[in-house]
C-alpha cells in the first residue's frame, strides 16, 4: 500500500434510522425526548429508541491515504451508499466522526441541480458551482467541457429539449472537469451508452493515475472495481468484512454472496417464492463463481411447480447487465402444461457475453398474461481475460463468422 | 506512523451552531448569484411578456385590492390615493410572504439537490431572499413612477426624508421573513402539519397587518397588540415615506427591531444546527 498522507479518517461511525411512520406517535416520542433533555439532564432519553431503530452502519473505522482509489462493494442494502452519503455530508452519522483534509466533491448523481428551462451553457455554470467550482474556474475549462460533452450545437438550447444521452454527456462533462482532492463516485457510470461509459472510465483512470487524488468509488461491477481500484472494502450488513487489495477482497465477496446468487432452492411450495400459479423450486446457474472464465459456457436451470394448468405456457429468461440494460431475452416455446413440476434449461455458449456482471430474471406467462416474475434471482460474473483497461465493445460477442479474403492482388 | 496534524474538516453526529463557517459561505457566493439568476430566468422563460411580469404581478393584485377594498368595501386609506396605498402595502407584503414561503420550503423544494450534494444549506434561503429583493427593486421603479405621477398631479402625496429608511425597512422585513421561515422549516420537515398550518397563519397575518386598511381604524382596545406585530411599524413607516402627516411610532419600531433580531438569529442558528440532521426525515 502506498504511504501517502492521511486524507480521510473515519472513527467508529454508525448510522441508524428510526423505523415506522412519522406522525402522531413519533411526535409523542419527540416530546418525551425533549422533556428528558430539558428536565432530567442526568438521564439520556434515547434508551427506548433502540428497539425501533435500524442500524444501516455499525462501528465503521478506516483510514484512507492520498492517492488511494478505494472501491466499496457489497450487496444492495449493505450500507455502502449510506457510507458514501455520510462522507459526502448529505446527512450526519449517528455516532462517530469523519475527519479529512482537502476539497471533497461527490458525484452521487450526474447533473445535480440541472434546470430544465435553462440552456446548456447556463446549466454548465449552475452545475459547476453546485459542485463547488468558482465562476472563473468554470470559465477556464468551459471550452473543454463543451468539447468533451459533444453537444456544441445545442449549447444555447434549454436542456429539456436534449435527448437523455446528450443530457448525461453534458452533465458528466462538467463533473469530469472539477478538480477536487477527494472524489466520491456512486455508480455514476451506470448511465449513458457503452461508448460514453468507456470515456468516463478512462477519465476516472486518468484522474486516478495522477497519484495525488483520492477516489472513493461504489460499484456493482466487479470488473470495473478490479481495474480501477487499488484497495477494496467489502461491506455486509453495515460492517466492513474485508479490506485490502482488490483481487483478494472481490474473491471473498463473490464466495460469500454467491449462495444467494448462483443457486436458489426451496424444498416445499409453501416456503418458495411465487404466487397461486407458480412456485419456484430451484433456480441455478452452472458453473458458479471461480470457474466462470470467458471460455466457459453457462447453464441456466430452473424448476418450478405449476399449480393451475396452463394452455399456452411460456418462460422467458432475461439477462441484464449491472447497468440494468437487458442483454438477452430467451423465450421458451409456448406449450400446454398440467399442474406439477416443470423443468427448464438453457445454455449460453462460451465467449458469448463480454466480461462484466450479469443478473437473471425469470418471467412466467400463460398466453399474454404474466403469471409470475422472479426478478434478479441469479447473478454471475464473466471474468475478463485481458488486464487492459479498454472494454470489449458491444454488449455481447456472439462470434458470428466474419470472413476475409483477398479479392485481387495489386 | 500516526499523523494527527490538523484536519480541514470534520463530520460529527451533532452540529454546533457556533461551527458556522463564514469562509465556506463566502466561497460559495457565486452559487448564490447563480441560484438567483436561475430563479429569475426560469420564471420568465417561455412567457411572452417576459420580465414585464415582475411589474405586472403586484400591479394586478393592487388593482384587485383597489376594486374590492377601496371601491366596493370603501375602506379608508387615510387620505392616500388608493392606488398608491394598496401598492405600497402589496409590495411590502408580497416581499414578506415570498421570502417567508421561500425560506420555509428550503428543504422540501431542494430535496433532490440536498440528497446528492453538500453545500452550506443556508445558501438556499439567502438566494431566495436575494431573488425577491431583486424583484422588489424593479417594483420600486413602478412605485416611484406612480408616486411621481401623483406628485405632479398635485394629489396629497409628498416624498419625505423617510424614503431613505426604505433600505433598512426592507432589510428588516427580509430578516424577519427569513428568520421566521427558517424556524418553521426545521420543524416542518418532520411534521408537515406546520406547513399547512402556516398557510392559514399567513392569510390571517395579512389581515392583522395594516396592508388593506390604515392603522387609524384600529380600535383603542387592540392598539397595543396591533403595534406589537413587528410588521406593523415597518409597513406604516414605509407608507409614511409618501406622506408628512403620519407620525412614526418609534417605540413600536424599536420593539420590532428587537423581536426581528431575536427571530432572525434563532432561525439561522437552528437552521445551521439542523441542516444535515433534517435529511433523516425527508
Amino acid at each position: 500500500m502506498k504511504a501517502g498522507k492521511l486524507v480521510i479518517r473515519a472513527e467508529g461511525i454508525a448510522k441508524s434510522y428510526r423505523l415506522g411512520i412519522t406522525g402522531a406517535g413519533s411526535f409523542k416520542k419527540d416530546l418525551q425526548d425533549w422533556w428528558h433533555a430539558f428536565f432530567s439532564s442526568g438521564k439520556k432519553g434515547g434508551e427506548h429508541q433502540d428497539n425501533d431503530a435500524f442500524w444501516a452502519l455499525k462501528d465503521i473505522t478506516f483510514d484512507i491515504r492520498e492517492g488511494e482509489v478505494v472501491g466499496f462493494i457489497g450487496k444492495n442494502g449493505s450500507g455502502k451508499s449510506t457510507l458514501l452519503k455520510l462522507i459526502s455530508r448529505i446527512y450526519p452519522p449517528t455516532e462517530g466522526f469523519i475527519k479529512g483534509r482537502g476539497k471533497v466533491v461527490s458525484l452521487l448523481e450526474v447533473g445535480t441541480g440541472f434546470h430544465e428551462e435553462l440552456t446548456g451553457r447556463e446549466n454548465i455554470y449552475l452545475n459547476g458551482e453546485i459542485l463547488g467550482m468558482t465562476t472563473s474556474q468554470i470559465n477556464d475549462c468551459y471550452e473543454d467541457i463543451v468539447a468533451f460533452s459533444g453537444v456544441e450545437k445545442f449549447i444555447d438550447t434549454p436542456v429539456k429539449r436534449y435527448s437523455s444521452g446528450m443530457y448525461v454527456r453534458l452533465a458528466f462533462a462538467v463533473a469530469a472537469h472539477i478538480d477536487p482532492d477527494i472524489l466520491i463516485i456512486d455508480e455514476v457510470l451506470a448511465v449513458g451508452d457503452a461508448g460514453f461509459q468507456e470515456k468516463c472510465l478512462a477519465k476516472i483512470q486518468e484522474i486516478a493515475s495522477k497519484g495525488d487524488k483520492t477516489i472513493i468509488f461504489v460499484s456493482h461491477d466487479m470488473n470495473t472495481v478490479r481495474r480501477l481500484c487499488n484497495r477494496v472494502m467489502y461491506l455486509s450488513e453495515g460492517s466492513i468484512i474485508a479490506d485490502g487489495p482488490p483481487d483478494a477482497v472481490i474473491q471473498k465477496y463473490l464466495k460469500k454472496e454467491q449462495i444467494d446468487y448462483f443457486l436458489q432452492e426451496y424444498d416445499s411450495p409453501e416456503q418458495a417464492p411465487g404466487n397461486d400459479s407458480i412456485r419456484i423450486k430451484k433456480a441455478q446457474i452452472i458453473p458458479p463463481a471461480e470457474a466462470s472464465g470467458k471460455d466457459s459456457s453457462f447453464v441456466i436451470q430452473a424448476s418450478f411447480w405449476l399449480s393451475k394448468p396452463a394452455t399456452r405456457f411460456s418462460l422467458a429468461i432475461l439477462v441484464y447487465n449491472f447497468m440494468g440494460d437487458c442483454i438477452l431475452n430467451l423465450d421458451s416455446e409456448t406449450a400446454g402444461f398440467d399442474t406439477g413440476l416443470i423443468e427448464a434449461r438453457s445454455v449460453l455458449p462460451a465467449g458469448f457475453l463480454n466480461p462484466s456482471s450479469y443478473y437473471v430474471t425469470l418471467i412466467f406467462s400463460d398466453g399474454p398474461d404474466q403469471l409470475f416474475e422472479f426478478p434478479v434471482c441469479l447473478s454471475f460474473d464473466v471474468a475478463g481475460q485481458t488486464e487492459s483497461f479498454s472494454r470489449a465493445k458491444g454488449l455481447v460477442n456472439p462470434g458470428f463468422p466474419l470472413l476475409l479474403k483477398q479479392a485481387s492482388i495489386a | 506512523m500516526e499523523e494527527s496534524g490538523k484536519w480541514d474538516w470534520k463530520i460529527s453526529p451533532v452540529q454546533k451552531w457556533y461551527d458556522f463557517n463564514w469562509q465556506e459561505f463566502v466561497r460559495y457566493r457565486g452559487l448564490i448569484r447563480r441560484f438567483v439568476k436561475r430563479d429569475l430566468l426560469s420564471n420568465y422563460h417561455q412567457t411572452i411578456m417576459g420580465s414585464f411580469w415582475l411589474v405586472l404581478q403586484p400591479l394586478l393584485t393592487t388593482l384587485v385590492f383597489v376594486l374590492i377594498f377601496g371601491n366596493i368595501m370603501k375602506i379608508s386609506t387615510d387620505g392616500f390615493p388608493s392606488l398608491l396605498f394598496y401598492l405600497t402595502g402589496n409590495i411590502i407584503w408580497g416581499f414578506f410572504s415570498d421570502c417567508f414561503n421561500g425560506s420555509m420550503y428550503s428543504f422540501r423544494h431542494n430535496l433532490h439537490i440536498f440528497k446528492k450534494i453538500y453545500f452550506p444549506r443556508l445558501i438556499i434561503p439567502v438566494s431566495v431572499v436575494m431573488t425577491h429583493a431583486f424583484r422588489l427593486l424593479i417594483q420600486f421603479v413602478l412605485l416611484f413612477a406612480i408616486s411621481f405621477y401623483y406628485l405632479w398631479a398635485g394629489d396629497q402625496v409628498e416624498l419625505t426624508w423617510r424614503i431613505f429608511l426604505f433600505p433598512v425597512l426592507f432589510l428588516l422585513t427580509a430578516c424577519f421573513a427569513m428568520g421566521l421561515g427558517l424556524l418553521v422549516s426545521t420543524f416542518s420537515v418532520k411534521y408537515k402539519d406546520l406547513e399547512n398550518f402556516m398557510q392559514y397563519f399567513l392569510r390571517l397575518y395579512m389581515f392583522a397587518t395594516p396592508i388593506v386598511y390604515p392603522s387609524s381604524i384600529v380600535s383603542e382596545k387592540y392598539k397595543v397588540l396591533f403595534w406589537l406585530n413587528p410588521l406593523t411599524p415597518l409597513v406604516e413607516t414605509f407608507k409614511s415615506g409618501f406622506s408628512e402627516q403620519t407620525e412614526l411610532n418609534y417605540p413600536a419600531l424599536g420593539i420590532a427591531v428587537l423581536v426581528i433580531a431575536v427571530i432572525f438569529t434563532s432561525g439561522v442558528v437552528l437552521f445551521k444546527k439542523r441542516e444535515l440532521k433534517v435529511m433523516d426525515y425527508l
